[in-house]
């Protein structure tokens, strides 16, 4: 194109369509300006909390963008249409300046409106079946063509304002194509956005998301909010080397499904408020209790004045007041001083909780505090307001009842004195025959005994029947019998007391010694005994007669003021009346809350590195520990002298997935954990051995609960565990139907059994004892229970005894006791489990090809992860699984009739390895001994000969339901290396090889809750554990150095070096 | 296509004959190095050569990834500002060669010093598989994700050296476009209000990156780095195209 050479920039616009682009341009600015004015004056009119009007644009923008950038886009429109027509009006008069901001102007506006037209044309595909309805669709695209439409035209009336051939022209072709290079640019992206492919390169997997989480995300149909609270502290390197796995992996789960939102929580004040919401969250939850709260805090405000009056009321009785008789009134008001204390505490703290944001109130447990104090409180003024009203009554009786009570001791005093005076006065002499004197004093006593016990149920009725007890609390009717010391008895009981004594000795004892003592003997009786403790006996009488008339006027004089009011209130039922029904009220409010489970929420995110994952109004919070758990647990590791005992491994892909599964479905089976287990008083020393203990299984339970199953226990000495009978709800995490359950009656939540090895039976010498054992009751109990048709798991493995006796141990010694399950499974379900055989692996001797080598760590442990082609163990066919002590299961030829079995596991014929024995002795004390032990397995033996691969571990098997004999389709899963389950072989490493140390085998567990899955028929749900990467191995400091000095000096110095050698080749 | 890679063997060549390209290298071989065995505190990237840790080149993938930011225009400032500045440009402009070969030529001289740059990493990814068990499929991601993000980054400084004759100012204005993909766009994603921090998530070229560092290929990360450098490439085309008319 030939470009015109006019130096004039005017000469370049043709006058014709630059009026006529000028004018476009000003009414396109006018328009514009309407819209900006619109919109303004929208803003400007409405209320800040209100939409607006029908006609106004407000209700269509503000959702999406808010009052603020509202008011930003309405100036700015406002200023590009003051720009637009005051470029209109120059470019009618020939202006370059304007025909080039037009152009832009235009440009940006067609490229908006193409890319707006093509997010909506793919926002309209894409949400086909969405909210918006087909006329708001085709308004809205209507609108966009409209837009588009007119930014062209004007782009092209602007175009043709340039002179053909002229730079203007070329320069408005260039932007034009630059423009729609952008516009291409930025659709491609929006097309990208919305339709593309996501794969993993990852190799070994550590943080790609799982098949089975994969599985679970995709079912869910309800939002899932998971945020990662990790906030760096001390060593932020550390806790940013946690979180990153945890953000990748809740990036790949929202990328998963977009009902999974993800937060990231890194700072304290994003925790705040992350709290706080949590809090509105649980508010809303618990209303009730929040509401019960409130009450509390309001009418603790009452209550603490009112306590407060109280104390005071008792503390200032007066020491003469009748009330101040008893010790209560400074007992009442300590109480009222500690309840006002305790009420206003509480209320301040709970109003705190309840107000204060950025802190989680345990709501169930401030209410049952409050419950239990209002509780108290009410108590206690209820006891004090019965006592009181029976002290009004007390005092009327004593007045009437006192005369003949002091007369019955009176008489009682007088009896005694007539005692007295027949055993003679202290001083007096001994009669040569105290027999007589002793007669007469012992007959005397038996009735003087009588008038005793007649005056001090006198005595003790004198306030009135009722009131006996609370005569007895009074400070007043307990007589001093020293100088300072008042009696712990009352006066009713001092004188039965004294009735009681001179019946028992005076009258008895006496008799029985004028039967058996001599004249000497009674002789000494009388003057050294009798007389002495008579006398005392009388003055102590005496004495306390004197201070009854004090103890009877005071009782029964007329009752002060102070006292009498509150009497009064007492019996008309005033007493504390408004106090006491505020707190009837809040008790009654209390007791109506409806239950909220317990809540560990509040103490869970006092954690520090913690992953929430809400659903609907439920919250979990998953520790650290769970996330990241070590890789040895801290116990093995203190044991066994661990290198790296801090070393975790990243579990986030599993434990996330559990929450979330568990938090939005219902748990898919009650796995109920079968065992034996006599009482520890019957076992211990009865030649029971247990193989694995129910208690042992703590990380596989774990592992369970995580997998969203239900586990019970089911102890086969007493009865099978009541399950919840929940109603079914609509589940869509897939999954084929369990296998048929037959007509009984059954939960809807399916069961399933998990058998534990029965424990052995020794034969030693302490096992005669009585104790209970597996018999056939136990396994009639399993059986009847897979018969109809539950689903079971049964772990076995190597089980022999070594009999504890004198002498050192051989190889005859070693004996297999049978395996109680055993039959069964052989004649039921075809699978023969040899129990006597432990399977062993060696490296094959190259000297003598016949035998192999076996280390310590080779016994320990037997590293086999071929399986057959199951869905169980597909997903572990990649993970370091490790053995203890597993036997083999040989599978019958044929099988039962309607039984399906396969190995599961197995070791493979060509695995030049394998063998399984029943001698292990041959080898045992060679490896205990640190030595190479080289063992020549026997396959020819006529006993108990060693077996060859293929060797099966474990071996699943399906039954068809069999109506004659009343069986029920099921499916069984036999793991032949039960030991390997246990929280001593799962959380150890069991040795090191080549200098480093072996990880723990936990993907172990892996293989129990995947059989779990499958005999439930939840093969969709089968997953594999934390993939277990070797980390960078131990550097030596001198290696450390020279990589050092390499990649941080060497390396760029080469750089450096290159580039000089370089300039001074190139300057010769 | 004969032309085009004349030209970026000659542009390649070039580098090596400039003490920039070694200096530019020898720093880049420096923070690699210091981020391998130190990490960076202040960023929160942690070591990667530590014993114990998950052999994994990400951390310093995400450093140089950073880094090319600041990098990357430093090595394109030249590509044609300094022909303006000497002058070849009118010799580069008459010769029989299209605007659109002469640009595409120094992008991937650019893209292949950048290569070379890359291939010296792999003594770190040496170093791990020696002492650990590197997931290989992240490794390989990591680099393809380093040369995509290059080949957009390196499109963008191109650009700027088109738009003047000197190589600071280029070097300096590629910095900041690169910037409101980088920095401008992390701020927005994490202090905006809805919906610029959605729409910001899409324009934040280190977000896509991270996925390829990750061991993640997203078509969503291919498209952009490969839009936008076809994009500024295009920009330049027209630029250089500009001073036959302007």
């Amino acid at each position: 194109m030939a470009i015109s050479a006019s130096s004039n920039p005017a000469d370049q616009l043709n006058t014709k369509f630059a009026r006529s682009a000028g004018a476009s341009a000003i009414l396109a600015g006018m328009a514009v300006f309407c819209l900006s004015a619109w919109l303004l004056i929208a803003m400007l009119v409405s209320p800040p909390d209100q939409k607006g009007s029908p006609y106004s644009p407000l209700p269509y923008f503000m959702p999406v963008f808010g009052r603020t950038s509202l008011w930003l886009a309405a100036v700015l429109m406002a200023g590009l249409a003051g720009l637009v027509i005051s470029a209109g009006v120059r470019l009618a008069r020939k202006m370059v300046w304007a025909f080039q901001t037009l152009l832009a102007v235009w440009l940006a506006a067609t490229v908006a409106a193409v890319c707006v037209h093509a997010a909506t044309i793919l926002y309209v595909v894409r949400h086909m079946d969405g909210d918006l309805t087909g006329g708001t669709i085709a308004l809205l695209m209507l609108a966009c063509l409209i837009f588009s439409g007119l930014s062209l035209g004007l782009l092209v009336i602007t175009v043709k304002a340039s002179e053909s051939a002229s730079r203007m022209r070329y320069f408005s072709y260039v932007m034009t194509s630059i423009a729609a290079a952008a516009a291409m640019l930025i659709v491609v992206n929006i097309i990208a956005q919305g339709d593309f492919y996501r794969a993993s390169f990852q190799t070994l997997g550590a943080g790609r998301l799982s098949d089975r989480t994969v599985g679970v995300l995709s079912a869910l149909d309800k939002p899932v909010h998971i945020t990662c609270v990790y906030i760096p502290k001390e060593d932020k390197k550390k806790t940013m080397q946690y979180s990153q796995p945890v953000l990748d992996l809740l990036s790949e789960m929202r990328q998963c499904n977009p009902k999974i939102e993800t937060a990231d929580a890194s700072s304290e004040e994003e925790k705040a408020a992350l709290v706080s919401r949590l809090q509105q969250l649980r508010a809303d939850k618990a209303k009730a209790y929040v509401d019960f709260l409130k009450k509390f805090v309001e009418q603790s405000q009452k209550i603490i004045p009112l306590l407060d009056k109280d104390k005071d009321v008792w503390a200032n009785l007066g020491e003469d007041a009748y009330l101040s008789l008893w010790p209560f009134s400074i007992q009442i008001s300590e109480n009222f001083k500690d309840f006002s204390a305790k009420t206003r505490e509480l209320s301040d703290q709970v109003s705190k909780k309840i107000q204060k944001s950025g802190e989680l109130p345990d709501y169930s447990g401030m209410a049952r505090d409050v419950g239990s104090l209002v509780e108290d409180m009410d108590e206690l003024m209820k006891k004090i307001s019965l006592l009181i009203r029976q002290m009004g009554p007390l005092n009327e009786q004593v007045r009437a009842n006192a005369p003949k009570a002091v007369e019955e001791f009176d008489k009682a005093l007088a009896a005694f004195g007539e005692l007295a005076g027949i055993i003679g006065a202290k001083d007096a002499p001994v009669p040569d025959d105290p027999s007589a004197v002793l007669e007469k004093f012992s007959r005397s006593a038996a009735k003087a005994a009588a008038v005793f016990y007649a005056a001090g149920d006198a005595l003790e009725d004198m306030g009135g029947k009722e009131s006996a007890q609370l005569l007895f609390m009074a400070n007043i009717f307990r007589p001093s019998l020293g100088e300072s010391m008042p009696s712990p008895l009352s006066y009713a009981q001092l004188l039965s007391n004294t009735g009681g004594q001179i019946d028992r000795l005076f009258s008895v004892g006496v008799s029985n010694v004028l039967k058996s003592a001599n004249t000497e003997a009674q002789k000494k009786v009388l003057s050294e005994q009798i007389r002495p403790l008579v006398g005392r006996l009388q003055e102590e009488l005496q004495m306390i007669r004197k201070q009854l008339p004090d103890a009877v006027r005071k009782l029964s004089a007329e009752i002060d003021v102070k006292s009498k009011s509150l009497i009064e209130a007492a019996a008309q039922n005033q007493l504390f009346q408004v106090a006491r029904q505020m707190l009837t009220e809040l008790d009654k409010l209390h007791k109506a809350l409806p239950e909220l489970p317990a809540d560990t929420l509040a103490k869970d995110l006092e954690q520090e590195n913690i992953i929430i994952v809400e659903s609907d109004d439920k919250v979990k919070v998953l520790p650290f520990d769970k996330v990241w758990p070590l890789k040895v647990s801290p116990w093995v590791a203190r044991l066994t002298n661990v290198e790296d005992a801090d070393a975790r491994m990243f579990n986030g892909d599993s434990v996330i997935s559990s929450a979330v599964l568990s938090m939005a479905h219902k748990p898919f089976a009650n796995v109920i954990m079968t065992y034996f287990e006599p009482p520890q008083m019957f076992a211990q020393g009865a030649g029971i051995y247990p193989v694995l203990m129910s208690q042992s299984l703590g990380f596989v339970r774990q592992q369970l609960e995580d997998a969203n199953f239900s586990v019970r226990e089911w102890n086969l000495i007493g009865d099978f565990p009541k399950l919840d009978d929940d109603q079914p709800k609509d589940e869509k995490t897939g999954g084929s139907k369990p296998p048929a359950t037959g007509p009984t009656t059954r939960p809807s939540t399916p069961k399933i059994l998990l058998v534990l090895p029965p424990p052995l039976s020794g034969n030693d010498m302490m096992s005669g004892q009585q104790a209970p054992r597996f018999g056939p009751e136990h396994l009639a109990k399993i059986a009847q229970e897979i018969d109809s048709g539950t689903p079971a798991v049964v772990l076995s493995g190597y089980h022999m005894l070594m009999p504890r006796g004198f002498g050192p141990a051989g190889k005859e010694d070693l004996y297999s006791p049978p395996y109680v399950l055993g039959p069964y499974l052989r004649q039921e379900w075809g699978l023969n489990v040899r129990t006597e055989y432990r399977l062993f692996w060696g490296v094959r001797d190259k000297a003598d090809p016949t035998r192999f080598r076996v280390t310590d760590m080779m016994r320990n442990c037997l590293p086999l992860s071929t399986f057959d082609d199951h869905p169980i163990g597909k997903p572990l066919e990649a993970q370091n699984l490790l053995w203890f002590n597993a036997c083999p299961i040989e599978i019958a030829n044929p099988l039962p009739a309607g039984v399906k079995a396969r190995g599961l596991l197995t070791a493979p014929a060509d695995a030049d390895k394998y063998w399984a024995t029943t001698d292990i002795l041959q080898f045992l004390p060679d490896i205990d001994m640190r030595r190479d032990s080289f063992v020549k397995p026997d396959f020819a033996k006529a006993q108990n000969p060693d077996l060859r691969p293929p060797l099966a571990v474990a071996a699943v098997a399906t039954r068809d339901s069999d109506p004659k004999r009343q069986i029920h389709g099921s499916r069984l899963v036999v793991l032949a290396m039960g030991q390997s389950f246990s929280d001593w072989f799962l959380t150890r490493s069991p040795g090191s090889d080549e200098d480093r140390t072996i990880e723990p085998p936990k993907a172990d567990a892996d293989l129990l809750t995947n059989s779990l899955y499958w005999a439930v028929g939840r093969e969709s749900s089968i997953a594999a554990g934390p993939l277990q990467i070797r980390p960078i191995g131990k550097i030596s400091p001198a290696s450390q150095k020279v990589i050092w000095a390499t990649c941080v000096i060497l390396l760029p110095l080469l750089a450096v070096a290159a580039g000089v050698l370089v300039m001074v080749l190139r300057r010769r | 296509m004969k032309k085009m890679l004349t030209i970026a063997q000659r542009e390649l060549a070039g580098y090596f004959f400039s003490p920039l390209a070694y200096g530019v290298g020898a720093i880049y071989l420096l923070c690699c190095g210091i981020v391998f065995f130190h990490g960076l505190d202040a960023f929160g990237i942690p070591p990667v050569f530590e014993t114990g840790r998950e052999p994994t080149m990400r951390p310093l993938f995400e450093m140089m990834a950073s880094a090319t930011v600041v990098v990357l225009p430093l090595l394109t400032m030249r590509l044609v500002s300094e022909e303006f500045s000497s002058g070849t440009i009118e010799t580069l402009m008459t010769a029989p060669i299209s605007d659109a070969q002469v640009i595409i030529g120094k992008f991937l001289s650019v893209l292949g010093f950048f290569a070379i740059l890359l291939a010296a990493s792999l003594f770190y990814v040496i170093l791990l598989s020696i002492y650990g068990s590197p997931d290989a499929g992240v490794t390989v991601s990591g680099y393809l994700g380093l040369l995509l993000l290059g080949g957009a980054f390196i499109s963008v400084g191109l650009f700027t050296s088109t738009l003047t004759g000197h190589q600071l100012l280029a070097a300096i204005l590629a910095m900041v476009i690169l910037s409101v993909f980088t920095a401008l766009a992390w701020a927005v994603v994490a202090f905006a209000p809805q919906p610029w921090n959605v729409i910001a998530v899409r324009f934040n070229a280190l977000s896509y990156f991270r996925d390829f560092a990750r061991g993640v290929f997203d078509t969503r990360g291919l498209v952009f780095f490969l839009s936008v450098a076809v994009f500024f490439l295009y920009l330049s085309i027209k630029m250089l195209e500009s001073r036959r008319w302007r």
